[in-house]
């Protein structure tokens, strides 16, 4: 039984422990995270696609539009941070990998914010050196005057060739012929008036204003596109990607472990099935075994406590049979003596009548013999006086008078014998409770007097009762007894008293003997309980006179004072 | 008819008039008959009048037949202590024997013949004197040196002890073994018989009750017949009225203790009775004061054999 506590308890154990670790990956693994840490991504690259777009447009389509650039370039921040500080910030904190790749990110970002800056800077100055540019391409701009007047178009379209060369593409080659252009120009215009020169030069600034802008532009320009925030986003989404494979894997592998703890669950509760299926036909049998037994000890008991009750009655009715023969004992011994003395009185009394007769005798006799007569006279009155002084005939009748009262007594012991028992009445009659209450003191004259009881009565008129009369001479007689024993030999007084309550008989018998504590008072009905010493009762004596008293209908109560005696008080109906 | 002078006084002791009515008819033509009504009352005649026999009733008010006869042997020891009994007060009349040092039980209802017979037996066996009983228990109650008298005048001094249990008949050799007392174990009656018969020097036969206790106490009355001196201390499992009646009235026993004993209360009875037992060596008047009734047994046949080893006894059985 341990064992499978053990087991139990292991497996219950695994189960919570499981199902604790499953749920909490599962909170990691959340699919709101999931989502919105991709679209994140997605954004994040189509604003990074959208930002490079523009930087395209600008720089080559002359599409200035720098606000929606800069909005992008927003955009873009905010929604980093979305994904920095709000969709994957346990993740960066948990994950080494996206945590770097995060950071690497963010120095690209940084970065190219930066380029991008300079880039619509430069851009700006560009444009407006390009409107200057665009100025001295009008027909009456002052350097178009100056070249027709100075006969410069020539030198100037070369210079405007190289310089488109150069801006269309930007190497050393091309910047070296714009370079000879502009060293020629500036050779030839030497002998020219200051105002002229100035116009040239501005012209000459103006271009190279243009390709310094342009060169700054196209630096930014191409640092800002090629800052890899591209690549980093995509280093981010699969560090973000394997880190969610990663989780997804441990999910996996707890899902694989909770479907075989489920299994091994479901087997070893098959197994304990079939131990409880096994243990229960078992118990079936032992149950219906020990059921047999119960049911075997049940009726021994009852057996036992039958013969029990008819020991009890039997104890007591060797109590009472001693008791009794004790009674008749005393009154049949002088009885028997008496009538041997009475017999050996008579003996005296007819040595008197015999020596009378010798005197009539004599004194018939013809002719008389004075002598004769004299002698038997004297011999008579002899005989008399030792029987007078002797007091013989007055000691034989006191000798019958008692014989007689003795076997008045050993009689009226006998019917009180007979009444008890009523072994010739019917079971149930219509008595005088003071019958059988006579009749149990009687009885119990043995242990009245053995403990120096004085029975003191005070009884009422009372109206005959139908019960069972051996029945209620048994209880008063085992309630009598009990409380003349309770007097144990220093004596006391028993007090009956018997009154009518409306319908009901009250009978109560107060002793002043021991007396009992509350503990004995509450067992005292209980059968097999007793007081005395053992081997002295069965303990059934009062469980019986309480079952007598049911039988009646009637109710018995206990009141008891250690030391100063007890009361016990029976209640019987008289219309049962 | 015989008018003799009335030479002994006989007490009554009963609560039941009628009974002393009847007991005064029966005995007043030959001795001088005085009635109690209880335990007081008969002390206070005692005390007035020399009395050789008391009878008392067991059941009694106030005071107990019992108490009234241990009473008596302590105050007057010289009277002789008899007990109307209805066989009904086990512990009182083992209280008697072993207390009030009890000569006869007298069962209730009694047959005058018998009781008349008694009373004589009684009367005239308080003629001997106990003083000289008295003096020696006093000593021994008081300085415990009666024993070694004993066994310093007579070397031969011994018991017999017949029992099955080992361990009390260890308990007695201890005790012996202490006082140098001879013991001589038996474990059967014919060895008992035996050893009585062989040994003059034997007074002290201490009996533990057999299951057949029939022969054993066939054993011991006749026992106590053939020889007077021999005092019995008779020990039993448990206690029983009738037996120690018989006890009394055929085998004027000793003692008769339920075991198991306390080793003082053993040794105690052992002196007690060596002390009886020598007074009654000395004294043959004294023997007729612990006779014995005839037992009521019919003696089998084995027990007359066994003492035949006595000589005369076969021819008087």
């Amino acid at each position: 039984m341990k064992k499978y506590l053990i087991v139990l308890f292991l497996l219950i154990s695994v189960g919570i422990g499981l199902a604790y670790i499953t749920v909490k990956q599962n909170m990691l693994l959340d699919d709101k995270v999931y989502l919105q840490t991709t679209e994140s991504v997605r954004n994040l690259k189509l604003l990074d696609n959208q930002i490079n777009l523009l930087l395209f447009g600008i720089r080559y389509a002359n599409y200035s539009d720098y606000n929606t650039l800069e909005d992008r370039a927003v955009a873009l921040s905010d929604e980093f941070d979305n994904l920095r500080y709000d969709a994957l910030f346990e993740e960066i904190e948990s994950s080494e990998a996206l945590g770097n790749a995060t950071i690497s990110f963010e120095k690209e970002l940084v970065k190219k914010q930066d380029h991008i800056d300079n880039f619509v800077k430069n851009h700006k100055i560009l444009l407006e050196v390009n409107s200057d540019f665009l100025q001295a391409s009008d027909v009456n701009s002052p350097i178009n005057q100056i070249i027709e007047k100075l006969s410069l178009r020539p030198e100037i379209i070369s210079i405007n060739i190289n310089f488109y060369r150069y801006l269309e593409q930007s190497n050393i080659d091309n910047r070296n012929l714009l370079n000879d252009d502009i060293g020629l120009i500036q050779g030839m215009i030497e002998n020219y008036s200051d105002d002229e020169k100035d116009v040239v030069f501005d012209y000459i600034k103006t271009l190279s204003d243009i390709v310094l802008a342009t060169e700054e532009t196209q630096k930014y320009f191409l640092r800002a596109t090629q800052q890899e925030t591209g690549e980093k986003l995509n280093t981010l989404e699969s560090a973000y990607v394997n880190y969610h494979n990663v989780l997804l894997e441990k999910a996996n592998e707890l899902r694989n472990a909770l479907i075989i703890y489920g299994l091994v669950l479901l087997v070893l509760l098959t197994f304990f099935a079939y131990l409880l299926r096994r243990q229960y036909t078992n118990l079936e049998q032992q149950v219906a075994d020990r059921t047999e037994e119960i049911q075997q000890t049940y009726n021994d008991l009852q057996e036992s406590q039958e013969q029990l009750i008819q020991s009890e009655k039997m104890a007591s009715l060797g109590e009472m049979v001693a008791g009794v023969a004790h009674e008749i004992n005393t009154p049949l011994g002088y009885v028997n003596s008496n009538i041997t003395t009475s017999t050996a009185n008579l003996g005296d009394m007819n040595d008197v009548l015999t020596a009378l007769e010798t005197v009539y005798e004599a004194a018939r006799k013809k002719p008389r013999n004075n002598k004769a007569l004299s002698a038997a006279l004297s011999k008579t009155l002899r005989l008399f006086k030792i029987v007078d002084n002797d007091g013989v005939v007055e000691e034989t009748q006191q000798l019958l008078e008692d014989s007689h009262h003795g076997i008045g007594e050993i009689s009226q012991l006998v019917m009180s014998l007979k009444d008890f028992s009523r072994l010739d009445r019917q079971s149930t009659a219509e008595v005088d409770i003071h019958d059988c209450i006579d009749n149990a003191v009687k009885i119990a004259s043995n242990p009245i007097r053995e403990n120096n009881v004085t029975v003191i009565k005070n009884l009422a008129d009372l109206p005959s009762l139908v019960c069972t009369p051996s029945k209620l001479n048994q209880l008063f007689l085992n309630i009598i007894t009990n409380a003349a024993q309770a007097m144990k030999e220093s004596g006391g007084e028993l007090r009956i008293s018997t009154q009518q309550q409306g319908d009901n008989i009250v009978v109560a018998f107060a002793d002043q003997g021991m007396g009992m504590d509350q503990a004995t008072q509450q067992k005292i009905f209980d059968p097999f309980f007793t007081s005395k010493p053992i081997g002295e009762g069965t303990g059934l004596g009062m469980s019986i006179a309480y079952k007598i008293v049911q039988a009646h209908k009637g109710k018995i109560n206990v009141s008891s004072v250690l030391d100063s005696g007890t009361t016990i008080e029976i209640v019987l109906p008289l219309n049962p | 008819m015989m008018t003799t002078e009335k030479k002994y006084s006989v007490l009554f002791v009963d609560d039941e008039k009628r009974i002393l009515t009847a007991l005064r008819s029966i005995f007043r033509r030959e001795y001088d008959v005085h009635i109690a009504n209880g335990g007081e009352e008969a002390l206070a005649i005692l005390a007035e009048n020399e009395i050789n026999v008391i009878v008392s009733d067991q059941r009694m008010p106030n005071m107990l037949g019992n108490e009234l006869l241990a009473e008596v042997h302590k105050l007057y020891p010289k009277t002789m202590r008899l007990l109307l009994t209805g066989f009904m007060d086990k512990e009182a009349i083992i209280r008697t024997i072993n207390e009030g040092e009890i000569y006869r039980f007298i069962n209730k209802p009694w047959r005058n013949d018998e009781i008349h017979k008694t009373i004589a037996e009684a009367a005239l066996a308080s003629e001997f004197d106990v003083a000289e009983v008295i003096d020696h228990q006093a000593v021994n109650e008081n300085g415990n040196t009666f024993l070694k008298d004993i066994a310093g005048n007579n070397p031969d001094q011994g018991i017999v002890m017949m029992g099955s249990s080992q361990e009390l008949r260890n308990q007695i050799r201890q005790v012996c073994r202490q006082h140098d007392i001879n013991i001589y174990g038996t474990q059967s009656i014919p060895q008992a018989v035996g050893v009585v018969s062989a040994r003059s020097a034997i007074g002290v036969a201490i009996i533990e009750l057999p299951v057949n206790t029939d022969e054993a106490l066939q054993t011991i009355s006749v026992l106590k017949e053939k020889r007077p001196e021999l005092i019995s201390i008779v020990l039993t499992n448990e206690t029983d009225a009738e037996t120690a009646v018989e006890l009394i009235n055929s085998g004027q026993v000793f003692r008769y203790l339920a075991k198991p004993l306390e080793n003082d209360q053993l040794e105690k009875a052992i002196e007690q009775a060596f002390t009886r037992h020598h007074v009654l060596a000395n004294h043959s008047g004294a023997k007729t004061r612990y006779k014995v009734e005839k037992t009521t047994r019919s003696i089998t046949n084995s027990i007359k054999e066994l003492f035949s080893s006595f000589g005369r006894i076969g021819k008087q059985a």
